[in-house]
């Protein structure tokens, strides 16, 4: 069968039909997002520690960062590491997307810091351990290049010197902190996108079929399971022998710690997507319907709610009396925790999904746009705004 | 502020997609098998409309070919006689345009939904909220399970599987409906068109999540038996094998009336 055309008109039609196949395609298609990730940020109490959306763990100084030094101010100790991914065999959906050779690597969970080292865990599945002074990475957890735990997203969580991370392999790891040896597994059999929390000896995870597990720190043992009505949406916190966890029903759920029961449960109009924030017996619960609902940790009951406008997908934090939450739009709102009285908006301009982070009177904020924003809550004014460009 | 599209189109077919797997033991991968076929069925006036209209068309080429020899030098009296001739067969040459364009913007919907769904990344998961409404079918249903046989929906077939049958099917499809050339001229860039597609959208099927890929051969093996019972058989892919050696002594524009004539005169679920 011979294919050449060897007439010049029908050659033109057939290019421009590839290119319009393509273009439509390119149009409609790219609705699938690379993973991009949501760090927030930590710290050592003098350095701020985050992961950015170009695979790098930043360490950087806030005094530096607020005289606008140029980075790394090494003589205030800050620096970067580049954590590298596996060679991409190719991914795009229409022609517009990743391209084949990307290696990037995708940080959704907050760094810890603890002691002289900084972990950090990737969407590849790999746990990194870095000086704090000198970002020397200091051990991976898995060692081998191609091995991946699965893909991490919720945070870690460091208590007893030990490391929990949850993976979307529907593992739950255990890890010595110093060396990063396996100290133990357990398969719960669904994927896990959201963080553990440790409380008095026992681990508690819950996974994308449903399920909340509580297990033994020690070695990782099953206490008990539960089938929750819905999945969970958010990371569980636990206060007072309740686990507090959102789910995609809509709902909040206290659950008894030490058997699993179901305490009360509260309605939002929306997933409730950030991890709660627990103080004096007030659960302060942002919600993807853009409210902000001050919860007896008790009762159940509705304290208060306030509106902030649109969906808050980061987790909050408490300064004294004032909660700072920011939504979608980039809108960071100062609220009295008391009586959710609105006292200040600071807008930043771009979306905050990562969980925002305090240190004194000044809340960091890590947006998609990869830049952190500084915000000083006491004045209400935003006072810069950092983005480390590969160099 | 969600957008016009996703109001009228992208939202209800998204969320219809999600309520359907909860019908179906939380498979994503079913739903999209019975909202394809839901979405056919529905749209099956419009597809026969354009075959119906197609085929019509195709009927006179011996008859346009006759006015391009006459009137070839002199396009104005070319397009007259043209359409006087399409007056006379009561054909509007646009007729198969129209049912394509209004089936387009579903077909981007059903696409675009398909891939929101799917949530395979935790960016996207978050994007979803943005798009399901608050039906107990639809909260139940979140996170979606996104297995189905060998295929994670979400990420491209890893076996070349997937991608043999979304071209197969799509190459069958294009032989079933597309004449064989009046003009030899014409011969190579029809076979180049014939095998163009369905070679790139196998392409495309290594590339794209499986879950789309899905879709794809769905709707093609639906449009094959669509076309089979509307033709009463295979079509040009296989004009009968009765009437291959008759079929190769005439000329080509007699031979393609003869087919389409034959096609007629079988048993098909709608007789023209």
């Amino acid at each position: 069968m011979k294919l050449k055309i060897k007439n010049t008109q029908n050659r033109r039609i057939l290019v421009l039909f590839i290119i319009a196949v393509a273009l439509c395609l390119t149009a409609v298609g790219c609705a699938a997002q690379a993973p991009q990730g949501w760090s927030g940020c930590t710290s050592n109490g003098t350095n701020i520690y985050y992961g950015s959306m170009d695979s790098r763990i930043i360490c950087f100084n806030p005094d530096s960062r607020g005289r606008g030094l140029t980075f790394p101010d090494k003589e205030k100790g800050e620096w970067y590491a580049l954590i590298r991914g596996p060679v991409s065999s190719g991914g795009m959906c229409g022609f517009g997307c990743a391209p084949a050779t990307a290696s990037k690597v995708a940080i959704y969970s907050t760094p810890v810091v603890a002691d002289e080292l900084v972990y950090v865990a990737t969407y590849f599945g790999k746990v990194h351990a870095y000086n704090t002074v000198t970002g020397a990475e200091r051990w991976i957890y898995p060692r081998d290049m191609g091995d991946s735990m699965g893909g991490i997203v919720g945070n870690i969580v460091l208590a007893e010197n030990t490391l929990y991370i949850t993976s979307s392999s529907g593992y739950i790891y255990a890890l010595e902190m110093e060396y990063g040896d396996k100290k133990w597994e357990f398969n719960t059999g669904g994927r896990i996108w959201t963080a553990s929390v440790y409380s008095d000896g026992k681990v508690y995870a819950s996974n994308y079929d449903g399920k909340l597990f509580a297990l033994s720190g020690k070695d990782g043992s099953l206490i008990w399971e539960i089938e929750l009505p819905a999945s969970s949406s958010s990371s569980p916190e636990v206060y007072k022998n309740k686990i507090i966890i959102g789910t995609f029903d809509h709902y909040l759920y206290a659950i008894n710690q030490l058997d699993g029961q179901i305490e009360w449960q509260f309605k939002g109009n929306g997933w409730f997507w950030a991890q709660v924030i627990v103080d004096d017996d007030i659960i302060y619960a942002c919600c993807l319907d853009g409210n902000i609902y001050a919860i007896n940790a008790d009762s159940g009951d509705l304290i208060w709610q306030y509106d902030s406008g649109a969906a808050i997908s980061s987790r909050p934090v408490l300064i004294d009396n004032w909660l700072v939450a920011v939504n979608e739009k980039g809108d960071l709102h100062i609220i009295n925790s008391d009586g959710g009285v609105f006292k200040q908006v600071v807008a930043l301009g771009n979306k905050i999904d990562a969980p925002l982070y305090a240190l004194g009177d000044i809340v960091y904020a890590h947006g998609r746009d990869d830049y952190v924003y500084a915000v000083d809550t006491a004045s209400g004014q935003m006072m810069w705004k950092f983005k480390a460009e590969m160099q | 502020m969600p957008d016009i599209w996703s109001i009228v189109a992208l939202d209800p077919f998204l969320n219809v997609l999600v309520a359907l797997s909860t019908l179906v033991s939380h498979n994503i991968g079913l739903s999209i098998i019975i909202i394809t076929i839901i979405v056919r069925a529905i749209l099956f006036p419009l597809t026969l409309r354009q075959t119906q209209s197609t085929k019509a068309i195709q009927t006179l080429q011996p008859k346009i070919q006759e006015l391009q020899k006459k009137y070839g030098r002199n396009q104005q009296k070319l397009q007259q006689e043209m359409m006087k001739l399409y007056k006379e067969a009561g054909i509007n040459p646009l007729g198969c345009i129209w049912p394509m364009l209004v089936q387009f913007p579903i077909w981007i919907a059903l696409y675009q939904s398909i891939m929101l769904a799917l949530a395979s990344t935790p960016e996207s998961l978050l994007d979803l909220s943005r798009h399901l409404y608050s039906w107990p079918m639809v909260t139940q249903a979140i996170p979606l399970n996104e297995t189905f046989l060998w295929l994670h929906l979400s990420r491209p077939d890893p076996y070349l599987i997937l991608a043999i049958i979304v071209g197969g099917t799509m190459w069958v499809q294009q032989k079933m409906v597309t004449p064989p050339p009046t003009d030899p001229r014409q011969q190579s860039m029809n076979q180049m068109t014939t095998l163009m597609m369905p070679l790139m959208f196998a392409m495309f099927t290594l590339s794209f999540p499986s879950g789309l890929a899905l879709y794809w051969a769905i709707s093609n093996i639906i449009g094959i038996v669509m076309q089979y019972l509307i033709s009463g058989g295979w079509g040009y892919l296989r004009p009968g094998s009765k009437d291959k050696k008759s079929l190769k002594s005439l000329p080509p524009a007699e031979q393609q009336s003869k087919v389409i004539t034959d096609s007629q005169k079988k048993k098909g679920f709608f007789k023209r």
